[in-house]
């Protein structure tokens, strides 16, 4: 039925083609009559190469061709094996026919000449009074003889000079058969030693004769042969030429008889291989039935989806393959389900991820907005999760946040869902809720987790949480909007002593603050969109030389006619509202697009660029910063990257690898703000990095202060042995400037070295002359 | 192999056909086999032999060729002419003589010459004074052999007497063939005479070849009990004669034939001639001679006797009630 409708819509295209020659419309009137057969008759039509022939009849027709290709039923796995099969009989039936004509042919002949030399010796005996005697009957007898067989056409005598003396053409056909030339005979009789010297012809005249010609010879013993007889011997004899004779054969009734009987014969085989033609296919398609039946899964696989299972019973093949595909089945779904769970859900926790709960958030919007009820989203933070992190290390601070995740989870609905924001933020949503509901909820919540102790290493915690309420209603406009009025609520809840909950609420000051917060992201939105974000430089110079040897690359947002906003004013928001790999993306490729342009001016810079957690540990950090190298034509040494200490050792195998593996590059990476956060000199044992940058905290006092300059001393040395630079931030004198020399810290960096600027400062720094550096690095 | 046991079983049964007639007679005139010689078949020998009467003294005996049967008959005229010259030469089939027979014959100066078969009378009849007298000679009219001073012997023997046995050993003949070529009408008048006198009806075609020999033969079967073949060399073939033989005794047809090797073929009934009957014959013609070298007497003289085989499967159907016919054939003669 699809083919009809394909063929109807065929046609009804090819009508439009008002301007179509004959040979097109001859074609779609075919086309009709086997489309209309049904979908044996198209694919006969399609056999034969129907189209082909209305393709040569012009460029009209060969157009048509393709325009009816596409709606050509495809290739059939049952119809290719019944067309085989049916070549294959054909070719079988077409040997046998021809081996049969050729066979049954050469012997008609072989048996006809046979009979030939029979019939040709008895005429001999039968025509010896045409010689000879006076016989009334001579020629009675010969015509009688050749009478009975219908196969002798003619018989002729001739003479030993080559006269006719007797002809006889029983059936009155072929009576114009020239008489045998003298030289023919002469050639003839060239042999007497052999009675049996038959010379055949093929044909005579054109006609389906064949000739059979014989000299006549007479023996006799000689003169006295007869008296010396012995018939142990072979006794010479005279012999004499009495004449010859000539015998005419018709093939021609044997072969019409065996060409009627081979199109008979082939006829029947004909009619049996259309009517077994349908019957194999019924048989083939019951053979195929179970493989026939697996195009529907197939296809449903193809769409993607994997909610079905093959049935295996069949042969042992199709049950392979059923086999198979079910696994491949079950494997797709197992794949897919970890694809989601890790698309969607937390890998630490279990819990529903941020993407995802960002999702649900807008569903829910949508739902609210649609059934006019209300729900509410629960913004948590746990109030001591930093303490536990930073004093029992990070794999207390994840068993922590799974507890908790568990904890959250099992004092909510069913219903509703928990999700792990970020870091120590949970997020919850309770659907379809009253206000006094959430508030039993969040009351229940946070009594549960006050009541809930942490136990790691012989220490007990309490983890109390604070809690940011934002009800959603139909009032509600986005889910970032909403979840910007959970954390200020969060926040209020915090400041107002935390372990407790607040609900959202747009008066109050803190609330004002969160709202600019909210309005920081809109900036940087804006920003990105609008290219506001400039770029300054800070020098980094060789405390050796004093001159500048990098510029760390610093970001800065235009909210004004002259007016730049430092990052601490907005990076907070941008890391809270999911904007930091954004950022972090544009900087990489601003920043590199100026150092090209730098570096095309004849300024050999290199630039050190922040990089955050986001970036690093979500992101395509590698493509990013490979993309934008080859976009500049920039050397990657030319670039160094900075990533936080925190972001460094929060999964330090991840952060080991992916340093390895950008490093491959050319690029350079720095930990910044050494000493600020874990201070493990074991990762710095770890991590591939090439720079360490001192925390500005252990800088700014470092003249004065004999702690602060023991740890830059034994950062520097640690530095050293594990053959990395040093940075020094914040230097804000030359006292500090001389002591870093004193230190043998590398680089130095600071308001002393130089402010930040739209431009790269090449401006050096004095070097102190009476401090000479004995320090030799240590090879290796 | 076959043929030899043939023939012996033939020879066996026919001495016993003798033997149980109790007189076999051998003629006196048929010496005995000689050691070197072909074997003497038994033969049933009828009429006594003439004696010789040799009349000149230098004969000179020719022979066609290193035939047997000729060397044979050479013999027994050698043996009757011993007292008298005589030289005999073998032409080796050669009718005209090589060089050194014909300087032989010149020396010897013959007064008479005595033919044997065909070739050798053709070459005989180059020396016309000299009379000559021919045997083993079928066709001789073919060749005008008979002159004044040449005559001939009868190359078959008695054709009354070949049908009066036949007639013995089948009773129930009535009706015989007979094939011939053309100018054999003396002959045939003969066989004619013999069939009239022995109340046989007989049917005689003349032939001009082997291939109409046998399609006359054919066309005769149905017509005859038995059939007379003659050695009619022009109208024979080996494999006319084979053919002949073989369809007479396929249609039961009994054939008599002028060789006992032909009895092997299927023959019922062999005839020939007795050697010294023929030397006798032979050595009578010569002493017809005249003065002026002319022969008296009529151009073929008679044989008197014959030799007599048949067949063993006909001897074994015969059996005793044919030996005792034959015997007392015998005794008559």
């Amino acid at each position: 039925m699809a083919t009809s409708s394909r063929s109807r819509e065929y046609i009804n295209r090819l009508r439009k083609q008002a301007a179509w020659p004959v040979a097109g419309r001859l074609y779609a009137a075919g086309y009709r009559v086997l489309a209309n057969c049904g979908r044996f008759g198209a694919r006969i039509a399609g056999k034969l190469r129907i189209a082909e022939v209305a393709a040569s009849s012009g460029q009209a027709g060969a157009a048509a061709w393709k325009r009816m290709r596409p709606l050509w039923p495809g290739r059939s796995l049952i119809g290719e094996i019944l067309a085989l099969q049916l070549c294959f009989a054909l070719f079988v039936g077409s040997l046998a026919i021809v081996g049969l004509w050729w066979t049954s042919t050469w012997a008609i002949e072989d048996n006809l000449k046979k009979w030939g030399e029979r019939w040709i010796s008895e005429l001999d005996d039968l025509g010896v009074p045409l010689y000879t005697a006076e016989d009334e009957d001579k020629y009675l007898r010969i015509e009688n003889y050749i009478n009975s067989f219908p196969e002798i056409s003619f018989v002729r005598y001739y003479s030993s000079v080559g006269e006719v003396i007797f002809e006889d053409f029983p059936l009155q056909e072929n009576d114009q058969v020239a008489y045998m030339e003298p030289e023919y005979l002469a050639g003839l009789a060239t042999d007497s030693t052999s009675e049996k010297s038959f010379m055949l012809e093929s044909t005579l005249n054109d006609s389906p004769l064949v000739r059979i010609s014989k000299p006549i010879w007479t023996e006799s013993y000689l003169d006295d042969g007869l008296l010396g007889l012995d018939l142990t011997d072979e006794q010479d004899v005279r012999t004499e030429l009495v004449g010859f004779i000539e015998l005419g054969l018709n093939f021609s009734s044997y072969q019409a008889q065996l060409s009627r009987n081979i199109v008979i014969g082939s006829l029947l085989g004909i009619a049996f291989l259309i009517i077994l033609t349908p019957v194999s296919g019924i048989f083939f398609r019951r053979a195929l039935k179970p493989l026939s039946e697996l195009q529907d899964p197939l296809k449903e696989l193809a769409k993607g989806k994997t909610d079905f299972s093959v049935r295996t019973s069949g042969h042992r093949e199709i049950v392979a393959i059923a086999d198979a595909l079910n696994t491949t089945v079950s494997s797709l779904n197992e794949r897919d389900k970890k694809l989601w769970q890790l698309a969607n859900n937390d890998s630490l926790t279990g819990l529903m991820n941020r993407h995802k709960f960002s999702e649900m958030l807008i569903e829910e919007i949508e739902k609210v907005a649609r059934n006019n009820f209300k729900s509410a989203l629960l913004f948590v933070d746990l109030d001591q999760f930093k303490y536990v992190n930073d004093t029992l290390g990070h794999a207390a601070g994840d068993r922590l946040l799974k507890q908790a995740g568990e904890q959250l989870k099992n004092g909510i609905r069913k219903k509703d869902v928990v999700s792990r924001f970020g870091g120590d933020e949970f997020t919850i949503l309770l659907s379809d809720v009253k206000q006094k509901d959430v508030k039993v909820i969040c009351a229940s919540l946070v009594q549960d987790m006050r009541d809930y102790h942490f136990h790691e290493d012989g220490h007990t915690f309490n983890i109390p949480c604070s809690i940011g309420v934002a009800m959603i209603d139909s009032n509600t406009v986005s889910p970032a909007e909403l979840l910007a009025h959970a954390d200020m609520a969060c926040h209020e809840a915090k400041s107002r002593g935390r372990n407790r909950f607040e609900f959202y609420q747009t008066s109050g000051a803190e609330m004002k603050q969160m709202t600019a917060d909210v309005g920081w992201s809109q900036q940087i939105q804006k920003a990105l969109k609008q290219d506001l974000f400039v770029i300054h430089y800070q020098p980094i110079v060789d405390v050796r030389t004093g001159r500048p040897t990098h510029y760390e690359v610093l970001l800065r947002m235009r909210t004004g006619p002259k007016q730049l906003v430092p990052p601490a004013a907005f990076l907070p928001a941008a890391s809270r509202f999911g904007l930091m790999t954004d950022v972090d993306q544009w900087v990489i490729r601003n920043a590199m697009q100026a150092l090209a342009k730098f570096r095309a001016a004849g300024q050999d810079l290199t630039f050190t660029l922040n990089i955050s957690g986001n970036i690093f540990e979500d992101a395509d950090l590698y493509g990013c910063i490979e993309e934008n190298l080859k976009a500049c034509h920039l050397p990657p040494e030319s670039i160094i990257l900075e990533i936080t200490e925190q972001v460094a050792v929060r999964n330090i195998a991840t952060a080991a690898d992916q340093i390895a593996e950008i490093s491959k590059l050319g690029c350079k990476f720095a930990i910044d703000d050494f000493g600020a956060g874990y201070s493990s000199y074991t990762y710095l044992k770890s991590l591939p990095v090439d720079y360490i940058k001192i925390d500005g905290s252990f800088i700014k006092n470092l003249a004065t202060d004999l702690v602060d300059k023991t740890i830059v001393s034994s950062i520097s040395q640690i530095a050293q042995a594990t053959h990395k630079k040093t940075i020094a931030e914040h230097v804000p004198n030359a006292a500090t400037f001389k002591v870093l020399h004193e230190l043998e810290v590398d680089f130095a960096q600071g308001y002393y070295v130089g402010k930040p600027a739209a431009r790269p400062s090449p401006r050096s720094i004095p070097v102190p002359i009476t401090s000479p550096r004995p320090r030799q690095r240590k090879a290796g | 192999m076959k043929r030899a046991i043939s023939r012996i079983t033939a020879l066996v049964v026919f001495s016993v056909l003798a033997g149980c007639a109790g007189r076999q007679q051998i003629p006196e005139s048929v010496p005995p086999a000689e050691p070197d010689g072909p074997p003497a078949p038994p033969a049933v020998t009828l009429p006594a032999p003439i004696e010789p009467q040799p009349q000149r003294n230098r004969i000179a005996i020719l022979l066609s060729d290193d035939v047997a049967s000729y060397a044979a008959i050479a013999k027994q005229i050698a043996q009757r002419i011993s007292e008298n010259d005589y030289k005999t030469l073998n032409l080796d089939g050669n009718a005209k003589m090589s060089a050194s027979i014909r300087s032989e014959i010149k020396q010897f100066e013959p007064d008479r010459i005595v033919a044997i078969g065909l070739s050798a009378a053709k070459a005989g009849q180059k020396y016309t004074d000299t009379p000559m007298v021919f045997c083993q000679v079928f066709n001789y009219q073919d060749h005008n052999l008979i002159s004044r001073n040449s005559k001939g012997v009868k190359f078959l023997p008695p054709f009354s007497l070949q049908l009066e046995i036949w007639k013995e050993l089948s009773p129930d003949l009535r009706t015989v063939g007979l094939i011939i070529g053309p100018k054999q009408e003396e002959l045939v008048a003969e066989i004619e005479r013999a069939a009239e006198q022995h109340q046989v009806e007989l049917l005689i075609r003349t032939v001009q070849s082997d291939k109409e020999a046998l399609y006359a033969f054919k066309r005769l079967t149905p017509q005859i009990q038995g059939f007379w073949l003659l050695p009619d060399n022009r109208v024979l073939s080996p494999t006319v004669l084979r053919e002949i033989i073989s369809y007479g005794s396929k249609h039961g047809n009994q054939t008599v034939v002028f060789n006992p090797q032909l009895l092997s073929l299927g023959a019922e009934i062999s005839f020939t001639s007795i050697d010294a009957d023929v030397a006798d014959a032979v050595l009578k013609v010569l002493g017809n001679a005249a003065d002026n070298d002319a022969l008296f007497g009529p151009p073929m003289t008679p044989l008197t006797t014959l030799r007599a085989e048949i067949n063993p499967d006909l001897s074994a159907e015969l059996g005793s009630r044919a030996s005792a016919k034959l015997a007392q054939y015998l005794d008559k003669n």
